[in-house]
Protein backbone atom coordinates (compact mmCIF):
# COMPACT_ATOMS: atom_id res chain seq x y z
CA UNK A 1 0.00 0.00 0.00
CA UNK A 2 1.51 3.36 -0.95
CA UNK A 3 1.24 6.45 1.25
CA UNK A 4 -1.73 7.94 -0.56
CA UNK A 5 -3.65 4.70 -0.10
CA UNK A 6 -2.70 4.63 3.57
CA UNK A 7 -3.75 8.26 3.92
CA UNK A 8 -7.10 7.62 2.23
CA UNK A 9 -7.59 4.48 4.30
CA UNK A 10 -7.34 6.57 7.51
CA UNK A 11 -10.32 8.65 6.35
CA UNK A 12 -12.29 5.57 5.33
CA UNK A 13 -11.68 4.00 8.71
CA UNK A 14 -12.42 7.11 10.76
CA UNK A 15 -15.63 8.05 8.96
CA UNK A 16 -16.74 4.71 7.47
CA UNK A 17 -16.84 6.02 3.89
CA UNK A 18 -15.64 4.75 0.52
CA UNK A 19 -12.28 5.99 -0.86
CA UNK A 20 -14.04 7.94 -3.61
CA UNK A 21 -16.09 9.93 -1.09
CA UNK A 22 -13.13 10.41 1.25
CA UNK A 23 -11.18 12.35 -1.38
CA UNK A 24 -13.63 15.26 -1.43
CA UNK A 25 -14.39 15.53 2.26
CA UNK A 26 -14.29 18.66 4.42
CA UNK A 27 -14.95 19.02 8.17
CA UNK A 28 -18.70 18.76 8.98
CA UNK A 29 -19.55 17.68 5.41
CA UNK A 30 -20.91 14.44 6.80
CA UNK A 31 -22.27 13.73 10.30
CA UNK A 32 -19.37 11.36 10.99
CA UNK A 33 -16.81 14.18 10.63
CA UNK A 34 -17.66 15.99 13.84
CA UNK A 35 -15.35 16.66 16.76
CA UNK A 36 -15.49 13.00 17.83
CA UNK A 37 -14.78 11.76 14.32
CA UNK A 38 -11.94 14.25 14.04
CA UNK A 39 -10.26 12.78 17.13
CA UNK A 40 -10.55 9.35 15.49
CA UNK A 41 -9.08 10.61 12.21
CA UNK A 42 -6.07 12.12 13.95
CA UNK A 43 -5.38 8.82 15.77
CA UNK A 44 -5.66 6.90 12.49
CA UNK A 45 -3.24 9.27 10.75
CA UNK A 46 -0.77 9.22 13.63
CA UNK A 47 -0.81 5.43 13.71
CA UNK A 48 -0.56 5.04 9.93
CA UNK A 49 2.50 7.26 9.57
CA UNK A 50 3.98 6.91 13.04
CA UNK A 51 3.90 10.65 13.69
CA UNK A 52 2.72 12.88 16.55
CA UNK A 53 0.71 15.79 15.31
CA UNK A 54 1.01 19.26 16.73
CA UNK A 55 -2.22 20.68 18.27
CA UNK A 56 -2.08 23.68 15.94
CA UNK A 57 -2.08 21.29 12.98
CA UNK A 58 -4.83 19.11 14.44
CA UNK A 59 -7.26 22.02 14.49
CA UNK A 60 -6.21 23.21 11.07
CA UNK A 61 -6.74 19.90 9.30
CA UNK A 62 -10.14 20.78 7.89
CA UNK A 63 -10.23 18.78 4.67
CA UNK A 64 -8.75 15.78 2.86
CA UNK A 65 -6.64 18.05 0.66
CA UNK A 66 -5.41 20.26 3.50
CA UNK A 67 -4.29 17.21 5.47
CA UNK A 68 -2.43 15.83 2.51
CA UNK A 69 -0.41 19.03 2.03
CA UNK A 70 0.16 19.29 5.75
CA UNK A 71 1.53 15.76 6.16
CA UNK A 72 3.80 16.25 3.15
CA UNK A 73 5.15 19.68 4.09
CA UNK A 74 5.34 19.43 7.88
CA UNK A 75 5.70 15.74 8.66
CA UNK A 76 7.83 14.58 5.75
CA UNK A 77 5.31 12.04 4.48
CA UNK A 78 5.73 11.40 0.74
CA UNK A 79 2.23 12.13 -0.50
CA UNK B 1 -60.76 49.67 51.69
CA UNK B 2 -58.56 48.11 49.09
CA UNK B 3 -60.14 45.52 46.87
CA UNK B 4 -57.87 42.72 45.80
CA UNK B 5 -58.25 41.60 42.20
CA UNK B 6 -59.85 38.23 41.70
CA UNK B 7 -57.29 35.71 40.49
CA UNK B 8 -58.22 34.26 37.14
CA UNK B 9 -56.62 32.92 34.01
CA UNK B 10 -55.21 35.71 31.82
CA UNK B 11 -57.48 36.69 28.95
CA UNK B 12 -56.18 37.23 25.42
CA UNK B 13 -56.29 40.97 26.09
CA UNK B 14 -54.18 40.62 29.23
CA UNK B 15 -51.66 38.61 27.33
CA UNK B 16 -51.38 41.25 24.62
CA UNK B 17 -50.77 43.86 27.28
CA UNK B 18 -48.14 41.60 28.80
CA UNK B 19 -46.49 41.12 25.44
CA UNK B 20 -46.20 44.75 24.58
CA UNK B 21 -46.08 46.71 27.79
CA UNK B 22 -42.66 47.23 29.30
CA UNK B 23 -44.13 46.22 32.67
CA UNK B 24 -45.07 42.75 31.48
CA UNK B 25 -42.61 40.22 32.86
CA UNK B 26 -41.69 36.97 31.19
CA UNK B 27 -38.63 34.84 31.77
CA UNK B 28 -36.19 36.90 29.73
CA UNK B 29 -38.11 40.11 29.06
CA UNK B 30 -36.34 42.12 31.74
CA UNK B 31 -33.00 41.56 30.04
CA UNK B 32 -34.05 44.38 27.71
CA UNK B 33 -33.01 46.77 30.51
CA UNK B 34 -29.42 45.83 29.72
CA UNK B 35 -30.16 48.12 26.76
CA UNK B 36 -27.33 48.87 24.40
CA UNK B 37 -24.92 46.39 25.93
CA UNK B 38 -24.00 43.56 23.57
CA UNK B 39 -25.94 40.36 24.23
CA UNK B 40 -24.77 38.00 21.51
CA UNK B 41 -21.93 37.82 19.01
CA UNK B 42 -21.92 35.02 16.46
CA UNK B 43 -19.14 33.56 14.35
CA UNK B 44 -20.30 35.53 11.32
CA UNK B 45 -19.34 38.64 13.29
CA UNK B 46 -22.96 39.72 13.87
CA UNK B 47 -23.57 41.49 17.15
CA UNK B 48 -26.93 42.11 18.81
CA UNK B 49 -27.51 44.38 21.80
CA UNK B 50 -30.00 43.39 24.48
CA UNK B 51 -32.32 46.02 23.10
CA UNK B 52 -32.22 44.76 19.54
CA UNK B 53 -32.45 41.14 20.72
CA UNK B 54 -35.65 42.16 22.49
CA UNK B 55 -37.09 43.81 19.35
CA UNK B 56 -36.31 40.81 17.16
CA UNK B 57 -37.78 38.53 19.77
CA UNK B 58 -41.04 40.54 19.90
CA UNK B 59 -41.32 40.41 16.12
CA UNK B 60 -41.33 36.62 16.32
CA UNK B 61 -43.49 36.43 19.44
CA UNK B 62 -46.50 37.92 17.66
CA UNK B 63 -46.62 34.81 15.47
CA UNK B 64 -47.13 32.57 18.49
CA UNK B 65 -50.08 31.88 20.75
CA UNK B 66 -49.87 31.15 24.49
CA UNK B 67 -49.98 27.43 25.24
CA UNK B 68 -48.88 26.40 21.75
CA UNK B 69 -46.07 23.90 21.45
CA UNK B 70 -43.24 25.08 19.19
CA UNK B 71 -40.80 22.40 18.07
CA UNK B 72 -37.31 23.87 17.63
CA UNK B 73 -34.88 21.86 15.58
CA UNK B 74 -32.07 24.00 16.83
CA UNK B 75 -28.41 24.76 16.39
CA UNK B 76 -26.31 27.42 18.07
CA UNK B 77 -27.35 30.25 15.76
CA UNK B 78 -28.82 33.71 16.33
CA UNK B 79 -32.02 32.71 14.55
CA UNK B 80 -32.68 29.87 16.92
CA UNK B 81 -31.84 31.92 19.98
CA UNK B 82 -34.26 34.65 18.95
CA UNK B 83 -37.02 32.18 18.25
CA UNK B 84 -36.43 30.40 21.55
CA UNK B 85 -36.67 33.67 23.49
CA UNK B 86 -39.77 34.60 21.47
CA UNK B 87 -41.49 31.42 22.67
CA UNK B 88 -40.94 32.50 26.26
CA UNK B 89 -42.11 36.00 25.41
CA UNK B 90 -45.36 34.67 23.92
CA UNK B 91 -46.00 32.06 26.64
CA UNK B 92 -45.66 29.36 24.00
CA UNK B 93 -43.96 26.11 24.99
CA UNK B 94 -40.70 25.39 23.15
CA UNK B 95 -39.69 21.75 22.67
CA UNK B 96 -35.98 21.64 21.85
CA UNK B 97 -34.38 19.02 19.62
CA UNK B 98 -31.20 18.94 17.51
CA UNK B 99 -31.32 20.46 14.01
CA UNK B 100 -30.37 17.18 12.35
CA UNK B 101 -32.92 14.99 14.12
CA UNK B 102 -34.03 12.24 11.72
CA UNK B 103 -37.29 12.70 9.76
CA UNK B 104 -38.84 9.67 11.39
CA UNK B 105 -38.11 10.98 14.89
CA UNK B 106 -39.57 14.37 13.96
CA UNK B 107 -42.74 12.70 12.72
CA UNK B 108 -43.13 10.69 15.92
CA UNK B 109 -42.57 13.76 18.09
CA UNK B 110 -45.13 15.74 16.09
CA UNK B 111 -47.74 13.05 16.37
CA UNK B 112 -47.30 12.97 20.11
CA UNK B 113 -46.88 16.65 20.95
CA UNK B 114 -48.91 18.39 18.19
CA UNK B 115 -46.63 21.39 17.73
CA UNK B 116 -48.39 24.30 16.03
CA UNK B 117 -45.06 25.54 14.76
CA UNK B 118 -41.77 23.96 13.77
CA UNK B 119 -38.72 26.18 13.63
CA UNK B 120 -35.71 24.73 11.81
CA UNK B 121 -32.14 25.97 12.13
CA UNK B 122 -31.51 24.78 8.60
CA UNK B 123 -34.12 24.19 5.90
CA UNK B 124 -35.65 20.71 6.16
CA UNK B 125 -37.37 19.89 2.85
CA UNK B 126 -37.69 16.30 4.08
CA UNK B 127 -40.34 17.37 6.59
CA UNK B 128 -42.81 18.49 3.95
CA UNK B 129 -43.29 14.99 2.61
CA UNK B 130 -43.62 13.72 6.14
CA UNK B 131 -46.19 16.06 7.59
CA UNK B 132 -49.04 16.90 5.25
CA UNK B 133 -50.33 20.45 5.32
CA UNK B 134 -47.14 22.18 6.40
CA UNK B 135 -47.09 25.88 5.62
CA UNK B 136 -44.77 27.42 3.06
CA UNK B 137 -41.33 25.84 3.10
CA UNK B 138 -38.64 27.60 5.06
CA UNK B 139 -37.37 27.81 8.58
CA UNK B 140 -40.74 28.60 10.09
CA UNK B 141 -43.29 25.85 9.42
CA UNK B 142 -46.94 25.87 10.43
CA UNK B 143 -48.47 22.48 11.02
CA UNK B 144 -52.15 21.61 10.95
CA UNK B 145 -52.27 21.47 14.74
CA UNK B 146 -53.40 24.90 15.79
CA UNK B 147 -53.90 25.37 19.46
CA UNK B 148 -53.33 23.13 22.41
CA UNK B 149 -53.91 24.01 25.98
CA UNK B 150 -50.88 23.66 28.22
CA UNK B 151 -50.67 24.11 31.96
CA UNK B 152 -50.06 27.84 32.65
CA UNK B 153 -46.81 27.09 34.51
CA UNK B 154 -45.31 25.02 31.68
CA UNK B 155 -42.53 26.93 29.90
CA UNK B 156 -40.20 24.39 28.32
CA UNK B 157 -39.95 20.77 27.20
CA UNK B 158 -36.53 19.14 27.07
CA UNK B 159 -35.65 15.62 26.09
CA UNK B 160 -34.46 13.43 28.93
CA UNK B 161 -31.70 11.99 26.83
CA UNK B 162 -29.89 14.88 25.26
CA UNK B 163 -29.98 14.14 21.60
CA UNK B 164 -31.98 11.01 21.02
CA UNK B 165 -35.35 12.42 20.12
CA UNK B 166 -36.90 10.11 22.70
CA UNK B 167 -40.58 10.82 23.17
CA UNK B 168 -40.29 11.34 26.89
CA UNK B 169 -39.64 14.95 27.83
CA UNK B 170 -39.18 16.90 31.04
CA UNK B 171 -41.73 19.62 31.82
CA UNK B 172 -40.09 22.75 33.18
CA UNK B 173 -41.66 25.91 34.61
CA UNK B 174 -40.47 29.53 34.66
CA UNK B 175 -39.80 29.14 38.36
CA UNK B 176 -37.66 26.05 37.70
CA UNK B 177 -35.57 27.82 35.09
CA UNK B 178 -35.30 31.12 36.89
CA UNK B 179 -34.37 29.70 40.27
CA UNK B 180 -31.73 27.44 38.77
CA UNK B 181 -30.26 30.19 36.61
CA UNK B 182 -30.07 32.55 39.60
CA UNK B 183 -28.42 29.89 41.70
CA UNK B 184 -25.82 29.20 39.00
CA UNK B 185 -25.21 32.94 38.57
CA UNK B 186 -24.56 33.17 42.30
CA UNK B 187 -22.11 30.26 42.73
CA UNK B 188 -20.25 30.96 39.48
CA UNK B 189 -20.27 34.66 40.48
CA UNK B 190 -21.32 35.70 37.00
CA UNK B 191 -21.61 39.37 36.25
CA UNK B 192 -22.02 41.48 33.15
CA UNK B 193 -18.39 40.90 32.23
CA UNK B 194 -18.92 37.27 31.30
CA UNK B 195 -18.31 36.25 27.67
CA UNK B 196 -19.43 32.66 27.47
CA UNK B 197 -18.62 30.38 24.56
CA UNK B 198 -21.40 28.06 23.42
CA UNK B 199 -19.54 24.77 23.19
CA UNK B 200 -22.56 22.57 23.85
CA UNK B 201 -25.73 22.39 21.80
CA UNK B 202 -28.73 24.46 22.78
CA UNK B 203 -31.18 21.53 22.94
CA UNK B 204 -29.05 19.97 25.67
CA UNK B 205 -30.11 21.17 29.15
CA UNK B 206 -26.52 22.00 30.12
CA UNK B 207 -25.89 23.97 26.91
CA UNK B 208 -29.17 25.81 27.39
CA UNK B 209 -28.32 26.73 30.96
CA UNK B 210 -25.16 28.47 29.73
CA UNK B 211 -27.41 30.59 27.50
CA UNK B 212 -29.87 31.31 30.32
CA UNK B 213 -27.28 32.31 32.88
CA UNK B 214 -25.28 34.47 30.49
CA UNK B 215 -28.30 36.46 29.32
CA UNK B 216 -29.88 36.79 32.75
CA UNK B 217 -26.61 38.15 34.17
CA UNK B 218 -26.13 40.63 31.33
CA UNK B 219 -23.05 38.97 29.87
CA UNK B 220 -22.21 38.31 26.24
CA UNK B 221 -22.95 35.01 24.51
CA UNK B 222 -20.33 34.00 21.99
CA UNK B 223 -22.30 31.73 19.68
CA UNK B 224 -20.47 29.46 17.32
CA UNK B 225 -21.37 26.42 15.29
CA UNK B 226 -17.70 25.45 15.00
CA UNK B 227 -16.36 22.73 17.24
CA UNK B 228 -13.30 23.06 19.41
CA UNK B 229 -11.45 20.76 17.03
CA UNK B 230 -11.52 23.60 14.49
CA UNK B 231 -9.15 26.55 14.24
CA UNK B 232 -12.12 28.87 13.61
CA UNK B 233 -13.41 28.13 17.11
CA UNK B 234 -10.19 29.27 18.76
CA UNK B 235 -9.81 32.30 16.51
CA UNK B 236 -13.36 33.32 17.44
CA UNK B 237 -12.72 32.74 21.17
CA UNK B 238 -9.58 34.83 21.04
CA UNK B 239 -10.94 37.65 18.88
CA UNK B 240 -13.94 38.26 21.14
CA UNK B 241 -12.17 37.67 24.45
CA UNK B 242 -14.07 34.61 25.70
CA UNK B 243 -14.02 34.35 29.48
CA UNK B 244 -15.56 30.94 30.04
CA UNK B 245 -15.97 27.54 28.50
CA UNK B 246 -18.35 24.76 29.54
CA UNK B 247 -17.91 21.17 28.49
CA UNK B 248 -18.76 17.53 29.09
CA UNK B 249 -16.08 14.92 29.89
CA UNK B 250 -15.37 14.32 26.22
CA UNK B 251 -14.79 18.07 25.73
CA UNK B 252 -11.94 17.76 28.23
CA UNK B 253 -10.54 14.69 26.49
CA UNK B 254 -10.37 16.79 23.32
CA UNK B 255 -8.94 19.81 25.13
CA UNK B 256 -6.20 17.68 26.65
CA UNK B 257 -5.44 16.17 23.24
CA UNK B 258 -4.97 19.73 21.96
CA UNK B 259 -2.68 20.46 24.95
CA UNK B 260 -5.31 22.71 26.54
CA UNK B 261 -5.36 25.62 24.10
CA UNK B 262 -7.39 27.70 26.57
CA UNK B 263 -4.08 28.37 28.29
CA UNK B 264 -3.23 30.72 25.43
CA UNK B 265 -6.36 32.80 26.09
CA UNK B 266 -5.48 35.07 29.03
CA UNK B 267 -9.09 36.27 29.41
CA UNK B 268 -10.50 32.76 29.60
CA UNK B 269 -10.51 32.25 33.36
CA UNK B 270 -13.47 29.93 34.05
CA UNK B 271 -13.78 26.31 32.97
CA UNK B 272 -16.82 24.22 33.82
CA UNK B 273 -17.43 20.50 33.49
CA UNK B 274 -20.67 18.55 33.91
CA UNK B 275 -22.66 16.00 31.94
CA UNK B 276 -21.07 12.86 33.36
CA UNK B 277 -18.01 11.89 35.33
CA UNK B 278 -14.61 13.10 34.19
CA UNK B 279 -11.88 10.71 35.32
CA UNK B 280 -10.20 11.57 38.61
CA UNK B 281 -6.70 11.94 37.05
CA UNK B 282 -8.10 14.25 34.37
CA UNK B 283 -9.87 16.40 37.00
CA UNK B 284 -6.58 16.68 38.89
CA UNK B 285 -4.60 17.58 35.75
CA UNK B 286 -7.02 20.28 34.61
CA UNK B 287 -7.54 21.45 38.20
CA UNK B 288 -3.80 21.90 38.78
CA UNK B 289 -3.31 23.76 35.49
CA UNK B 290 -6.13 26.10 36.48
CA UNK B 291 -4.78 26.60 40.00
CA UNK B 292 -1.32 27.45 38.69
CA UNK B 293 -2.66 30.02 36.27
CA UNK B 294 -5.24 31.65 38.54
CA UNK B 295 -8.21 30.14 36.71
CA UNK B 296 -11.30 28.52 38.17
CA UNK B 297 -12.28 24.96 37.31
CA UNK B 298 -15.81 23.95 38.32
CA UNK B 299 -16.74 20.28 38.38
CA UNK B 300 -20.53 20.11 38.51
CA UNK B 301 -23.43 17.68 38.49
CA UNK B 302 -26.98 18.01 37.27
CA UNK B 303 -29.91 16.42 35.49
CA UNK B 304 -32.36 17.76 32.96
CA UNK B 305 -35.06 17.15 35.61
CA UNK B 306 -33.32 19.76 37.78
CA UNK B 307 -33.23 22.56 35.17
CA UNK B 308 -30.38 21.24 35.27
CA UNK B 309 -27.79 22.06 37.99
CA UNK B 310 -27.77 20.30 41.36
CA UNK B 311 -24.26 20.45 42.80
CA UNK B 312 -20.74 21.76 42.26
CA UNK B 313 -17.24 21.47 43.67
CA UNK B 314 -15.81 24.87 44.64
CA UNK B 315 -12.65 25.38 42.54
CA UNK B 316 -10.42 25.67 45.62
CA UNK B 317 -11.31 22.07 46.59
CA UNK B 318 -11.29 20.69 43.05
CA UNK B 319 -8.02 18.72 43.18
CA UNK B 320 -8.51 17.43 46.70
CA UNK B 321 -12.15 16.41 46.14
CA UNK B 322 -11.65 14.98 42.65
CA UNK B 323 -14.26 12.30 42.01
CA UNK B 324 -16.93 14.06 44.07
CA UNK B 325 -19.99 15.74 42.55
CA UNK B 326 -19.58 18.37 45.26
CA UNK B 327 -22.01 20.22 47.48
CA UNK B 328 -25.57 21.34 46.65
CA UNK B 329 -25.91 24.64 44.82
CA UNK B 330 -27.73 27.47 46.66
CA UNK B 331 -31.42 26.64 47.03
CA UNK B 332 -30.97 22.87 46.63
CA UNK B 333 -30.76 20.28 49.39
CA UNK B 334 -29.40 16.78 48.84
CA UNK B 335 -29.65 13.62 50.92
CA UNK B 336 -29.06 9.90 50.53
CA UNK B 337 -32.24 7.89 51.02
CA UNK B 338 -31.94 4.12 50.89
CA UNK B 339 -28.69 4.55 49.03
CA UNK B 340 -30.16 6.86 46.39
CA UNK B 341 -29.33 10.53 45.92
CA UNK B 342 -32.49 12.61 46.44
CA UNK B 343 -32.57 16.34 45.69
CA UNK B 344 -35.03 19.02 46.68
CA UNK B 345 -35.44 22.56 45.40
CA UNK B 346 -37.44 25.03 43.34
CA UNK B 347 -35.49 23.90 40.29
CA UNK B 348 -36.97 20.39 40.29
CA UNK B 349 -39.13 19.94 37.19
CA UNK B 350 -42.91 19.69 37.20
CA UNK B 351 -42.71 16.15 35.83
CA UNK B 352 -42.52 14.22 32.58
CA UNK B 353 -44.62 14.30 29.40
CA UNK B 354 -45.04 11.81 26.62
CA UNK B 355 -47.77 13.52 24.60
CA UNK B 356 -49.80 16.68 24.28
CA UNK B 357 -52.37 15.54 26.87
CA UNK B 358 -49.62 15.43 29.50
CA UNK B 359 -48.94 19.13 28.96
CA UNK B 360 -51.96 19.93 31.12
CA UNK B 361 -50.48 18.11 34.11
CA UNK B 362 -49.41 20.14 37.13
CA UNK B 363 -46.51 19.71 39.52
CA UNK B 364 -46.05 15.94 39.79
CA UNK B 365 -42.59 16.00 41.39
CA UNK B 366 -43.47 18.57 44.09
CA UNK B 367 -39.88 19.73 44.27
CA UNK B 368 -38.37 16.30 44.94
CA UNK B 369 -36.14 14.45 42.50
CA UNK B 370 -35.14 10.83 42.94
CA UNK B 371 -32.01 10.93 40.80
CA UNK B 372 -31.56 7.20 40.25
CA UNK B 373 -27.91 7.70 41.17
CA UNK B 374 -26.58 5.70 44.08
CA UNK B 375 -23.99 7.33 46.31
CA UNK B 376 -22.84 8.62 49.67
CA UNK B 377 -21.66 11.82 51.36
CA UNK B 378 -18.34 12.33 53.16
CA UNK B 379 -18.02 14.01 56.56
CA UNK B 380 -17.65 17.44 54.95
CA UNK B 381 -20.92 17.05 53.07
CA UNK B 382 -19.37 16.33 49.65
CA UNK B 383 -21.40 13.83 47.65
CA UNK B 384 -20.00 10.91 45.65
CA UNK B 385 -21.81 8.72 43.13
CA UNK B 386 -21.15 5.00 42.91
CA UNK B 387 -23.61 3.56 40.39
CA UNK B 388 -26.85 4.15 38.56
CA UNK B 389 -30.09 2.51 39.47
CA UNK B 390 -31.50 2.77 35.95
CA UNK B 391 -30.10 1.60 32.67
CA UNK B 392 -28.46 4.59 31.06
CA UNK B 393 -25.13 5.22 29.42
CA UNK B 394 -23.46 8.60 28.90
CA UNK B 395 -22.22 9.04 25.34
CA UNK B 396 -20.29 12.27 24.81
CA UNK B 397 -22.30 13.86 27.60
CA UNK B 398 -25.66 12.66 26.29
CA UNK B 399 -27.67 10.47 28.58
CA UNK B 400 -28.90 7.63 26.40
CA UNK B 401 -31.50 5.21 27.66
CA UNK B 402 -30.49 1.63 26.90
CA UNK B 403 -34.12 0.52 26.97
CA UNK B 404 -35.00 3.18 24.42
CA UNK B 405 -32.19 1.93 22.14
CA UNK B 406 -33.45 -1.62 22.41
CA UNK B 407 -36.90 -0.40 21.47
CA UNK B 408 -35.53 1.49 18.45
CA UNK B 409 -33.70 -1.60 17.23
CA UNK B 410 -36.70 -3.88 17.64
CA UNK B 411 -38.90 -1.41 15.81
CA UNK B 412 -36.51 -1.10 12.88
CA UNK B 413 -35.35 -4.74 12.76
CA UNK B 414 -38.33 -6.76 14.03
CA UNK B 415 -36.65 -10.10 13.30
CA UNK B 416 -33.59 -9.37 15.35
CA UNK B 417 -32.98 -10.30 18.97
CA UNK B 418 -30.70 -7.75 20.57
CA UNK B 419 -29.81 -6.13 23.86
CA UNK B 420 -28.02 -2.90 24.63
CA UNK B 421 -25.61 -2.41 27.50
CA UNK B 422 -23.22 0.36 28.48
CA UNK B 423 -19.51 -0.23 28.87
CA UNK B 424 -17.46 2.78 29.98
CA UNK B 425 -18.45 5.46 27.52
CA UNK B 426 -19.62 3.15 24.76
CA UNK B 427 -22.90 1.48 23.95
CA UNK B 428 -22.60 -2.18 23.12
CA UNK B 429 -25.26 -3.75 20.91
CA UNK B 430 -25.38 -7.47 21.66
CA UNK B 431 -27.07 -9.34 18.85
CA UNK B 432 -28.25 -12.85 18.34
CA UNK B 433 -28.47 -15.01 15.30
CA UNK B 434 -25.53 -14.40 13.06
CA UNK B 435 -24.16 -17.77 12.07
CA UNK B 436 -26.27 -19.68 14.56
CA UNK B 437 -27.89 -22.81 13.20
CA UNK B 438 -31.51 -22.41 12.33
CA UNK B 439 -31.35 -18.63 12.15
CA UNK B 440 -33.95 -17.24 9.82
CA UNK B 441 -32.48 -15.65 6.69
CA UNK B 442 -33.88 -12.21 7.54
CA UNK B 443 -31.92 -12.21 10.76
CA UNK B 444 -28.69 -13.19 9.07
CA UNK B 445 -29.10 -10.50 6.49
CA UNK B 446 -29.14 -7.73 9.10
CA UNK B 447 -25.52 -6.67 9.06
CA UNK B 448 -23.89 -5.59 12.30
CA UNK B 449 -22.59 -2.44 10.62
CA UNK B 450 -26.17 -1.59 9.73
CA UNK B 451 -27.24 -1.74 13.40
CA UNK B 452 -24.43 0.56 14.37
CA UNK B 453 -25.17 2.98 11.57
CA UNK B 454 -28.88 3.02 12.39
CA UNK B 455 -28.41 3.89 16.07
CA UNK B 456 -25.71 6.41 15.26
CA UNK B 457 -27.96 8.18 12.76
CA UNK B 458 -31.13 8.01 14.80
CA UNK B 459 -29.48 9.25 17.95
CA UNK B 460 -27.28 11.75 16.13
CA UNK B 461 -24.17 10.46 17.87
CA UNK B 462 -20.87 9.52 16.24
CA UNK B 463 -20.64 5.86 15.22
CA UNK B 464 -17.51 5.49 17.36
CA UNK B 465 -19.78 5.40 20.40
CA UNK B 466 -21.25 2.04 19.34
CA UNK B 467 -19.90 -1.49 19.34
CA UNK B 468 -21.60 -4.62 18.10
CA UNK B 469 -21.00 -7.99 19.75
CA UNK B 470 -22.32 -11.18 18.28
CA UNK B 471 -23.76 -13.98 20.39
CA UNK B 472 -25.26 -17.32 19.39
CA UNK B 473 -27.89 -16.75 22.02
CA UNK B 474 -28.21 -14.00 24.59
CA UNK B 475 -28.18 -15.11 28.24
CA UNK B 476 -31.60 -15.11 29.86
CA UNK B 477 -33.07 -15.58 33.31
CA UNK B 478 -35.41 -18.48 34.05
CA UNK B 479 -38.36 -16.20 33.39
CA UNK B 480 -37.02 -15.51 29.91
CA UNK B 481 -35.89 -11.96 30.62
CA UNK B 482 -32.50 -10.83 29.41
CA UNK B 483 -29.84 -11.44 32.06
CA UNK B 484 -27.90 -8.21 31.89
CA UNK B 485 -25.44 -9.07 34.65
CA UNK B 486 -24.45 -12.27 32.84
CA UNK B 487 -24.24 -10.38 29.56
CA UNK B 488 -21.87 -7.83 31.09
CA UNK B 489 -19.71 -10.62 32.50
CA UNK B 490 -19.54 -12.30 29.10
CA UNK B 491 -18.54 -9.01 27.47
CA UNK B 492 -15.81 -8.37 30.02
CA UNK B 493 -14.44 -11.86 29.31
CA UNK B 494 -14.31 -11.06 25.61
CA UNK B 495 -12.56 -7.73 26.25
Amino acid sequence: MDNLEKYTQAFCEAFEVEPEQAKNLKYQDIPAWDSVGHMGLISCLEDAFDIVMDPADIIELGSFDLGRTMLRDKYGVQL
Amino acid sequence: MKRSPKPSAPSAGDLLVKLFSPAGHTLFSHTRWFGKRPAVIDDQGSMLTYESLDHLCLAQAVRLIPGQVALLLCANTLDCLIFYLACHRAYAVPLLMPADLGSEQVRRLCEHYHPAVIFCATARPDLEALLPGLGRPGKFLLTHWRYEQAHPDLRLLLSTSGSTGALKTVRLSAQNLESNANSIISYLQLDGRERALTVLPMHYSYGLSVIHTTLLSGGILLMTTHSLMQKQFWDFASEYGATSLSGVPYTYTMLERLKNPWQKLPKLTTLCQAGGALSVPAIRRVGRLCEESGRRFFVMYGQTEASPRLSYVPPSRCVEKAGSIGIPIPGVSMSIEEGELVCRGENIALGYAENSADLLLGDDFQGVLYTGDLGFADDEGYFYLTARRNRFVKLYGNRVSLDECERLLTERFPQLVSACVGMDDRLVICREGKGADGAVPEVKSVQSAELKRYLSRTLGLNAKAFLVCEFDTLPRTSSGKLAYAQLMAALEDQA
